[in-house]
């Protein structure tokens, strides 16, 4: 399998039975783990493992925010989600242990202005998107899928340029890529599948402008910045994102501009230089 | 003694049932009554993802060792659905994504609000809501085990029968998880034990009485606990919830069966 190409796997049906009673759980053997821990890798490719780690251990907090919504009635999506959520669990606790035989990393802390940003998501989230989705309508779902499906590309992205940055890692990469490709298949096809309707077309477009490189809410945008930038500051990146890119443009509603790429240029290129000397 | 949840999510998984022998009931189906109680129980199930998403705007996401429980949890019950779903599916009876979209439509805005009204508990509360949380969640997994083992007595189907084993054996590990942070919790807070005892006392109806009919609450509480082994099994329930600090003297359960007319 050529990486690049993978970013996007080839086009599945997706058979929603066989995805519920198959999962694929993102773990190691003890044999992978040991030859993990021997490898050398650099401090920061550590603090993207990590970053990958505390996104998948805030799962429930996307989760949290996407079921109070009229989201929670597609119980063919609930139940995706069910398995989904299992196999993103396990992709944490398998970085938790990479990371466990390492010196522990410093944890960014984020600045006044963004936890107080994140008490009032926490708090008032439940009030204000219980009433005003449920108003919208079934039609938020379309955006849900299709900034899910922009959160799994962005993942393979990087589970892409870890295995670049690190050949030890290829084994976990791989494994990655291995899971995350039906959760592709279901987003493209969910959001597909709604999109004959204006409404949700327009969720697309609204959850795609607004979306946001994947990222515990908790986090340092700073270290953030500086973790992407070591990431993904090299030129092979830019056809990992390309692919990414057309993957989201031919979705029904999707907006005008490269979603991957809006946002990249971000960190890559506005980012600031005190918090890229953090990660080296 | 403590919980592993380490353990509990190594060794967490979905509820088997093609090895067993279902064929019998081509010959000598299940009744009418068993066939309404297991469909209500189906259904509940299936709603699991929805109680799931009560608890997550409240403080338990942020503890790790219940957000742990929770993703295993859901994905065990949703499959406990699943199995039921398959024995009344070999009665004819579909219990379909379509059919149970088409509920979750019809429960309305009531149900839709339930997360709202929860994060409000949960901001008043903050940490202490865990405890109601987790005493709430014991009550209902002790209610379903004892609903499990009682229908596996009730009904000779030796399939069936093991299959509800399976099922109320997942149960009996969700209430050792539930039980024993309650217990913890509930031990360090005077505020926990005063709200949860209040909570349960005001609130606390039997599993799946949010999302069914009356009818069916009462169909099923009958048809499981009627009798006198039934409320063995409820009482069974009500002591074991006097067991945890601040809970003395409780009769939730049977307070519950009384109001419906189901006795002993």
């Amino acid at each position: 399998m050529s990486l690049p190409a993978a970013v996007v796997p080839p086009w599945q049906d997706l058979d929603l039975r066989e995805f519920l009673d198959h999962p694929r759980p993102v773990l190691l053997d003890d044999d992978e783990h040991a030859a993990v821990r021997s490898a050398h890798l650099p401090a920061g490719v550590l603090a993207v493992l990590d970053h990958l780690r505390r996104g998948e251990q805030a799962t429930l907090d996307w989760l949290r925010d996407v079921l109070l919504t009229p989201t929670q009635v597609e119980t063919e999506v609930t139940a995706f989600l069910t398995t989904w959520a299992f196999e993103k669990y396990w992709l944490g606790q398998t970085l938790q242990r990479i990371l466990d035989t390492r010196p522990p990393l410093p944890q960014p802390q984020p600045g006044v202005l963004a936890r107080g940003a994140d008490e009032i998501h926490e708090r008032l989230w439940p009030v204000m998107g219980t009433i005003g989705t449920n108003l919208v309508g079934p039609a938020i779902t379309a955006g849900h899928l299709a900034g899910a499906l922009a959160d799994t590309l962005a993942q393979r992205v990087m589970a892409i340029r870890l295995a670049q940055l690190a050949p030890p890692l290829g084994g976990l990469a791989g494994a990655i890529l291995h899971s995350t490709e039906r959760h592709v298949a279901f987003f493209t096809a969910q959001v597909h599948a709604r999109g004959g309707h204006r409404l949700s077309r327009a969720a697309v477009r609204h959850a795609l402008r607004r979306w946001r490189w994947p990222a515990p809410r908790r986090g340092d945008r700073g270290h953030l910045a500086a973790v992407m930038r070591y990431l993904l500051g090299h030129p092979c990146t830019r056809d990992l994102v390309v692919r990414a890119d057309s993957a989201l443009a031919v979705l029904p509603g999707a907006p005008a501009r490269a979603v991957l790429r809006t946002e990249i240029a971000r960190f890559v290129v506005h980012g600031t230089t005190w918090s890229q000397l953090r990660v080296q | 003694m403590a919980f592993d949840v380490q353990r509990f999510t190594r060794t967490s998984d979905r509820v088997q049932w093609a090895d067993l022998d279902f064929s019998t009931f081509a010959d000598n189906p299940l009744g009418a009554d068993a066939l309404r109680t297991l469909r209500y129980m189906c259904e509940v199930e299936y709603h699991t993802v929805c109680y799931l998403r009560d608890q997550l705007v409240t403080p338990s996401r942020r503890s790790a060792d219940v957000a742990a429980f929770m993703t295993m949890w859901n994905r065990e019950e949703f499959w406990h659905g699943e199995a039921l779903s398959h024995v009344l599916g070999l009665h004819g009876i579909t219990v379909d994504y379509d059919y149970l979209k088409a509920k979750r439509i019809k429960l309305g805005w009531w149900e839709r609000l339930a997360p709202l009204r929860q994060s409000v508990a949960g901001n008043v509360l903050g940490q202490d809501f865990i405890a109601v949380h987790m005493i709430w969640g014991a009550v209902n997994e002790w209610s379903a085990a004892a609903a499990y083992r009682r229908l596996g007595a009730m009904e000779p189907h030796p399939g069936l029968t093991e299959l509800l084993r399976r099922i109320a054996a997942q149960e009996s590990r969700h209430v050792a998880f539930y039980a024993t942070q309650a217990r913890s919790r509930l031990a360090g807070s005077r505020k926990a034990r005063r709200f949860a005892r209040l909570a349960l006392q005001r609130a606390w109806e039997p599993v799946g009485s949010s999302i069914m009919d009356d009818d069916e609450v009462r169909h099923v509480m009958a048809h499981l606990f009627a009798g006198p082994d039934g409320r063995k099994e409820i009482e069974a329930i009500d002591r074991h919830l006097t067991r945890l600090p601040g809970m003395d003297g409780l009769t939730i359960v049977a307070d519950a069966m009384d109001e419906r007319g189901i006795t002993g």
